[in-house]
C-alpha cells in the first residue's frame, strides 16, 4: 500500500455499536454530510431554560462534517436520532492555537451527549473510537472546558462535579490537565484545558506547546 | 489528583517550573528553601521555618487528607512552598485553608498565582466549598492583590491582630474564595 493510500485508509470512517439499556447506539466517525442529512436531531440537543445544547441543528452538524480536515463523530440511535457527537478539527484563526502553523495542535471542539441519552457511556465510546486512529501520535489534541457551557440543571451536578466528570472521561485516553494563560480559561474557576500530546511528538514541539499555554496576554497580573 | 503531577507551568521570565506534591525526600532541598526566605517574611509564617525541627515533623507527618503540600521545582531547588490545610471533621469541613511563600526571586513572575491556582484547583476537586487564606495588610499586600485577582474576597479585617517583629500592629485580612456550585440566575 503507498503511503498516501495508507494515510487514507487511516482516516476511513468506522462505525461501533453500544448495546444500551435504551438500544443499540451506533457510533460512527468521519462522518458526511449525506449522513446527518439522513438523520434527525434528538429532542435532547437543544435550548432548555437554563441550558443550550452547543450544536443544535443538523445544518452546523453538516457543515463541519464538510470540512476536510474536520473529523465529526456521531452517536445515533435505532431511529435515527443523533444523540451525541463529538467534533474534531484545527483551532480557528482567532485563537492563539492556530499560530502552530503546522497542523501540529487540533482541537476537540464539542462534545455532547442529549439529554435522556446521557449516562450509558456514550461520551467515552465516541472519545475511544476518534482515538483509535494513529495520526494522533503525531499531534498534540486539546480541549477547553468552559462552565458556561455545561447542563448543571440536567445532570444535578455542582460546577466542580461536572468538571471532575469530564476529567474523569478524558485522563483514560491519556490527556492531562493543563495550565494556560488563555483569558476565557481563566474565566471561571471551574473551567480548564487539557491535552494529549502524541507519543510521536517531538522534544522541541511540547515545549513550544508550553510557550503557547504560557504566551501572553495573561488574564491577571502575575504575583 | 495526585496522579496528574508533575505539571509544568512557565513563569514570566520563561523559566519552567515543576509542581508536585512534597515528598519525605525533599526535607534537605526544603530547609535550604526555608532558609533562603528572608527573616521579616518568616515572621508572618504559622511555624518557625528556620528551626529544622519544623520541617522534620512536616516530612515525617506526611499525610495528604489533612494537609496536601506541594512544592514547585526549579531543576533541584525548590523555590515554593503551597499547602491546603483541611479538616475531617466537624463544622468546617467544607472549608480549606491556603498557605503560600515563594522565594524572593521568583516573586512577581506569576509562580504564586500557579501555585494558589493549583491549591484552588485540589481544593475543588476535594469537594471544599470555600478556600481561606490570612494576610497582614501591609506586609503581604502584593499575595493579597494576587489572590484578589483569582477571585478571592476580602470578607473580614481584624485591626491592629498581627504584629511585626518591632512590635507595631498591623490588620489582618481574611481573603476567602468560595466555589459557587452554579451559575445562579439572574
Amino acid at each position: 500500500m503507498s503511503q498516501s493510500a495508507e494515510s487514507e485508509a487511516r482516516k476511513a470512517s468506522r462505525t461501533t455499536d453500544l448495546a444500551t439499556p435504551k438500544g443499540v447506539v451506533h457510533v460512527r466517525t468521519r462522518c458526511s454530510p449525506h449522513l446527518i442529512d439522513s438523520l434527525e436531531m434528538d429532542e435532547g440537543l437543544g435550548v432548555f431554560p437554563q441550558y443550550r445544547s452547543i450544536i443544535r441543528d443538523k445544518d452546523t452538524l453538516k457543515k463541519i462534517a464538510g470540512h476536510e480536515d474536520a473529523n465529526l463523530v456521531i452517536a445515533y440511535n435505532e431511529d435515527g436520532k443523533i444523540v451525541g457527537y463529538v467534533a474534531f478539527c484545527y483551532p480557528s484563526s482567532q485563537e492563539r492555537w492556530s499560530t502552530d502553523g503546522r497542523g501540529l495542535l487540533y482541537e476537540l471542539g464539542s462534545i455532547e451527549v442529549s439529554r435522556g441519552w446521557r449516562r450509558l457511556g456514550l461520551a467515552k465510546k465516541m472519545v475511544e473510537i476518534a482515538l483509535e486512529d494513529d495520526e494522533w501520535e503525531d499531534k498534540i489534541l486539546f480541549l477547553t472546558g468552559f462552565s458556561w457551557h455545561w447542563d448543571l440543571q440536567e445532570t444535578g451536578l455542582t460546577k466542580p462535579n461536572y468538571r471532575n466528570m469530564l476529567m474523569h472521561i478524558f485522563q483514560p485516553f491519556g490527556f492531562r490537565h493543563f495550565y494556560t494563560t488563555e483569558p476565557n480559561v481563566n474565566m471561571d474557576y471551574a473551567n480548564m484545558l487539557m491535552a494529549r500530546i502524541g507519543t510521536r511528538v517531538s522534544d522541541e514541539d511540547r515545549e513550544r506547546f508550553l510557550d503557547l499555554l504560557f504566551a501572553e496576554p495573561h488574564s491577571w497580573e502575575p504575583c | 489528583m495526585q496522579d496528574a503531577y508533575p505539571k509544568t507551568v512557565v513563569v514570566k521570565d520563561g523559566t519552567r517550573v515543576t509542581l508536585r506534591p512534597m515528598v519525605k525526600e525533599d526535607e534537605a532541598t526544603l530547609k535550604e528553601f526555608f532558609a533562603s526566605i528572608p527573616e521579616e517574611d518568616r515572621w508572618y509564617l504559622k511555624e518557625d521555618v528556620a528551626d529544622p525541627r519544623v520541617i522534620e515533623a512536616w516530612v515525617r507527618d506526611l499525610n495528604y487528607d489533612r494537609v496536601f503540600p506541594i512544592v514547585a521545582e526549579v531543576g533541584e531547588k525548590i523555590v515554593a512552598d503551597a499547602t491546603l490545610h483541611r479538616r475531617i471533621f466537624g463544622g468546617c469541613k467544607h472549608v480549606g485553608k491556603l498557605r503560600i511563600v515563594v522565594t524572593p526571586e521568583y516573586r512577581s513572575k506569576g509562580l504564586g498565582t500557579w501555585m494558589t491556582l493549583d491549591i484552588v484547583n485540589m481544593a475543588m476537586h476535594s469537594g471544599l466549598e470555600k478556600l481561606v487564606t490570612e494576610m497582614v495588610a501591609d506586609k503581604q499586600q502584593v499575595a493579597i492583590d494576587g489572590v484578589r485577582q483569582l477571585g478571592f474576597v476580602q470578607e473580614a479585617v481584624l485591626p491592629n491582630y498581627a504584629k511585626d517583629s518591632q512590635g507595631e500592629s498591623h490588620d489582618l485580612v481574611i481573603m476567602v474564595k468560595t466555589f459557587y456550585p452554579d451559575w445562579g440566575t439572574f
